[in-house]
């Protein structure tokens, strides 16, 4: 999966004070390590974390190369611990520009940058404070075969876990991720919906469906928001000024009614006083564009459901065209 | 007449300058008639930085002190905005996308509005520079990605819209939104991410999507014979600033920024089309009418981001509508913005390894390679001969006046492939002054046309704030020390200094409230490049200001 980060990277609010800069990044770092015995990383891996952290992160605008210069806190001279470490470089900083790198690098190129830090940081530190790599930081890797910093590329990653091929049509659902989440789509489906963690929130989540059995997805995917309608219900706002909106329900109070409107996607949240609003109705139609029916191939459409059923990357559904009729 | 209608003609009067009247189109793109305001974030739509109040000039400005201060309360991004002034409110936007109205005279708030973020890790930067106004309402783009629009009077939300989700595109939203007519077209953020440029047209009334154009065309169309297939997606080329435009040509103009990913190029051979160029749009449809690429195939990050400033240019009778617009590298372009035609192009900075000049179409000749795996020597550094903060041009003196910073770096490109939304910088640079010398800056005033230097002011660190010139023909800006400053306009001599305390990197303006006029200052730094000052002078560190986002707003005593 393309981008497993992001779950609520919670770590912050403490951390983020200091630094004179633009952006708060990486700062109550100096923490020391956990007091155990340490050991130096390997030369080899602080190699290769030096050059992994030179096409990551030692871009100008945020830590210099060698971690120095930037626009962000230097990263010399200092003391972070490697859990510390690891974990900001996984999944960023809430409210700053430190971003989660998780997707990006993988655990071992994480691990790398980890030790190319200590290494830095251990030029200047104290004689006593040597550091130790953390077994589980690098998966058990203890010794990092030299590579190029290069991340999986999209093409290898796409190609490695195809589902296996099976009698009729197959679908892929890695191929349903990119539909879903296609950015060049406006209407795509994550502008409304959430599925495995990602996406809108205008409608409903529908990682919901994931243990539903194919056929089922596949009937409601054809005929959407029949089944479930809930607050994610269409609805028409008649305005006293003689505009209507036709959209879905995002929350009402006392004193304002918010409602997402779908004539364009984009979906706009427009917000109203009760005094503006004539009437609210609930519509007999779907707020979702469906249509799916004509704008999917079949096969498409497969790889929508396997992407629905795929909850887990590691444990990719296998949807074939037989499912549809058990 | 009645005694009626008299006091109803009295009362008509009077009410002219209270708050609160709609700032409508009409009086959007004619700003110029009206200096007591500042109504847009370029000052005007040809981003002049200009006010013609002149009660604040050459000979009193050496009394001009602090009258009121505001904190925004959010010290993370520092203070990057062009506050807007408009019949008497001014409209603050802090960082993380906290909005202010305030009593223009004294800082009093009138209305707050903190936008609520999403736990996510902000890319770019925390601080936003700026919002637009019109129609009773307040716009802004949010660093998470959203537009929205406010009631002007009361700060309750109208509208919201998502362009992109943040954690999806690597991109946001740092600059202010520009009103056309009934639209809010708006940028975005992503240059350094694998992420497709775009400017986005949303209905004013509705914040309705009207229409996207992508800074990096779709396979197939015009343009895109000019990339490797593979980077169509992810060449970045964001049009992270705001634009200007020309109401009689009925033309937007934007300056987009650099192909991602930023050094390493072999996966982006070509000229790599609309990355580095000015591109001319109908603002009706988001068609482009023409584009003029500054730096084809660009492996420094030198963006064409910044600013369009549009000048009507007279000399020996002969008038010329020019687009003039500084480019990252230390180079400045001037088009004929009606067709986009080449006019000229001057440095604006005294060290450049990366050309040896133009030619007769204005490209440049004999780039520089930057070969990936090793470092390269090149001037000026990927932080700029400038950074975004914005240029001035002072219609009475006939000067534009523009920062110039001389400063070099280690270009080390190295291949990363790209991953949709994640960073996708390429290599590392390393700051270094240039060779032999001690790295400087400066602050100048130009001819606009030929590049002809009137007069130049020295500046010890980089500066990072904006310029504002005014009509008393004097020059504000602020320096990283926390010095706010104004020179002379027309001899470049320093006249006035106070230290607010914390480091200037947003930008200045000047209006009017009863009469008195007032200046002010963001303070805060906010920049990205903000760590260059203590590692290129190392001794400056002790003595560096601490983290502030404050307003401090300057008047002449007793006025
Ligand atoms: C404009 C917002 C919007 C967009 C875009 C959208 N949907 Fe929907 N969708 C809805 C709404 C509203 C419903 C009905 C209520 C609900 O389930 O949230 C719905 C329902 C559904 C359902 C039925 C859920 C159930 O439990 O029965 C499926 C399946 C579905 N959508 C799939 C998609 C797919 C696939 C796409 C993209 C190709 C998509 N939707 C795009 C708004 C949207």
């Amino acid at each position: 999966m393309k981008h497993p980060i992001y779950k609520g990277s919670r770590i912050v609010q403490r951390s983020l004070f200091i630094s004179g800069l633009a952006i708060a990044l990486l700062v109550s770092w100096n923490e020391r390590g956990t007091g155990q015995e340490q050991t130096r990383p390997g030369e080899q891996m602080v190699a290769a974390g030096r050059r992994v952290f030179a096409g990551s992160c030692g871009m100008a605008y945020c830590h210099g190369s060698d971690g120095v210069g930037g626009g962000g806190p230097r990263l010399r001279q200092r003391s972070f611990s490697a859990e510390r470490l690891k974990r900001v470089i996984s999944e960023g900083i809430l409210g700053t520009a430190m971003p989660g790198f998780a997707g990006g690098l993988k655990p071992e190129q994480i691990a790398e940058v980890v030790a190319f830090l200590l290494s830095v940081n251990r030029e200047v530190a104290d004689e006593r404070s040597k550091v130790r790599l953390d077994p589980h930081l690098t998966g058990g890797v203890s010794e990092v075969k030299e590579r190029a910093a290069t991340p999986v590329s999209i093409r290898e990653a796409v190609s490695a876990s195809r589902p296996p091929a099976g009698g009729g049509l197959m679908g892929d659902w890695r191929a349903g991720q990119e539909i879903f989440f296609d950015a060049a789509d406006l209407r795509n489906c994550r502008v409304c919906h959430t599925l495995h963690g990602r996406g809108g929130k205008v409608a409903s989540d529908l990682s919901r469906l994931s243990s539903e059995p194919p056929r089922e997805i596949m009937r409601r995917l054809l005929t959407p928001g029949t089944t479930h309608e809930g607050r994610h219900g269409a609805i028409l706002v008649r305005l006293k000024s003689g505009e209507r909106i036709t959209g879905i329900l995002r929350d009402e109070s006392e004193a304002t009614l918010r409602v997402f409107d779908t004539a364009t996607l984009p979906p706009v949240s427009r917000s109203y006083t009760r005094e503006e609003i004539a009437e609210v109705s609930r519509l007999d139609v779907s707020g979702c564009p469906g249509g799916y029916g004509a704008k999917f191939t079949l096969k498409q459409l497969l790889d929508l459901i396997a992407f629905i059923r795929t909850s887990e990357p590691a444990q990719p559904a296998s949807v074939g065209s037989d499912d549809l009729f058990r | 007449m009645s005694v009626r209608m008299a006091v109803f003609i009295f009362l008509m009067a009077v009410a002219i300058p209270v708050m609160g009247q709609e700032v409508t189109w009409e009086r959007l793109i004619n700003s110029d008639r009206e200096p007591r305001n500042w109504l847009s974030y370029g000052g005007n739509y040809s981003a002049h930085r200009y006010s013609a109040l002149e009660q604040i000039n050459r000979g009193n400005v050496g009394q001009l002190a602090p009258v009121w201060i505001f904190p925004t309360g959010e010290l993370r991004g520092g203070l990057n905005a062009t506050p807007l002034v408009a019949d008497g409110v001014m409209y603050l936007m802090g960082p993380m996308n906290r909005v202010f109205a305030l009593d223009a005279a004294t800082g009093r708030i009138i209305w707050r509005y903190h936008y609520k973020l999403p736990e996510i890790s902000i890319p770019y930067q925390a601080g936003s520079r700026g919002l637009a106004i019109g129609y009773g309402r307040v716009y802004f783009g949010t660093v998470d990605n959203h537009v929205v629009a406010l009631d002007a009077k009361t700060g309750h939300e109208i509208w919201q819209v998502e362009v992109e989700d943040v954690r999806q595109c690597g991109c946001n939203i740092t600059s202010a939104p520009l009103i056309v007519r009934d639209k809010v077209i708006v940028g975005g953020t992503g240059g350094e991410h694998a992420h497709r440029g775009y400017i986005n047209a949303f209905d004013a009334k509705t914040g309705r999507h009207l229409w996207r154009f992508y800074t990096i065309p779709a396979p197939g169309e015009p343009g895109s014979e000019t990339w490797d297939p593979r980077m169509l997606k992810y060449g970045g080329a964001p049009a992270w600033l705001v634009g200007s435009y020309d109401p009689d040509l009925n033309l937007l103009y934007w300056g987009i920024g650099n192909p991602s990913s930023d050094f390493y190029d072999e996966f982006r051979k070509g000229d790599n089309l609309y990355s580095n160029s000015i591109i001319a749009l109908d603002p009706d449809t988001g068609k482009l009418k023409w584009h003029y690429q500054e730096v084809p195939h660009d492996m420094y990050d030198f963006d064409s981001a910044y600013e369009c400033v549009l000048i009507d240019y007279e000399k020996d009778g002969v008038k010329r509508k020019l687009l003039v617009h500084a480019n990252k590298g230390g180079y400045t372009w001037v088009l004929d913005r009606v067709t986009g035609k080449y006019v000229n192009a001057y440095p604006h900075v005294d060290l450049l390894t990366w050309l040896k000049g133009v030619d007769g179409n204005g490209r440049p000749v004999e780039m520089q390679p930057v070969p990936p795996d090793k470092e390269t020597y090149v001037c000026p550094s990927a932080a700029g001969g400038r950074n975004w903060d914005h240029s001035s041009y002072s219609p009475r003196t006939r000067l534009w006046y523009n920062v110039g910073w001389e400063v070099c770096n280690l270009i080390r490109p190295q291949k990363m492939d790209p991953v949709e939304g994640k960073p996708l910088f390429g290599g590392s640079m390393t700051f270094i002054p240039p060779k032999g010398q001690q790295s400087y800056g400066h602050i100048n005033g130009f001819d606009p046309l030929t590049g002809e230097r009137k007069w130049r002011y020295l500046t010890r660190y980089l500066n990072v704030a904006s310029l504002l010139s005014t009509g008393g023909d004097l020059i504000f800006s602020g320096d990283v020390m926390g010095e706010a400053f104004a020179l002379d306009a027309m001899t470049g001599k320093k006249l006035w200094s106070f230290n607010t305390g914390a480091s200037i990197s947003g930008s200045p303006i000047t209006y009017e409230v009863n009469g008195r006029q007032y200046v002010a200052m963001p303070t805060g730094m906010g920049s990205l490049v903000g760590n260059l000052t203590t590692t290129l002078w190392p001794e400056s560190e002790k003595s560096f200001p601490e983290r502030a986002s404050t307003l401090v707003v300057f008047a002449l005593p007793g006025k």
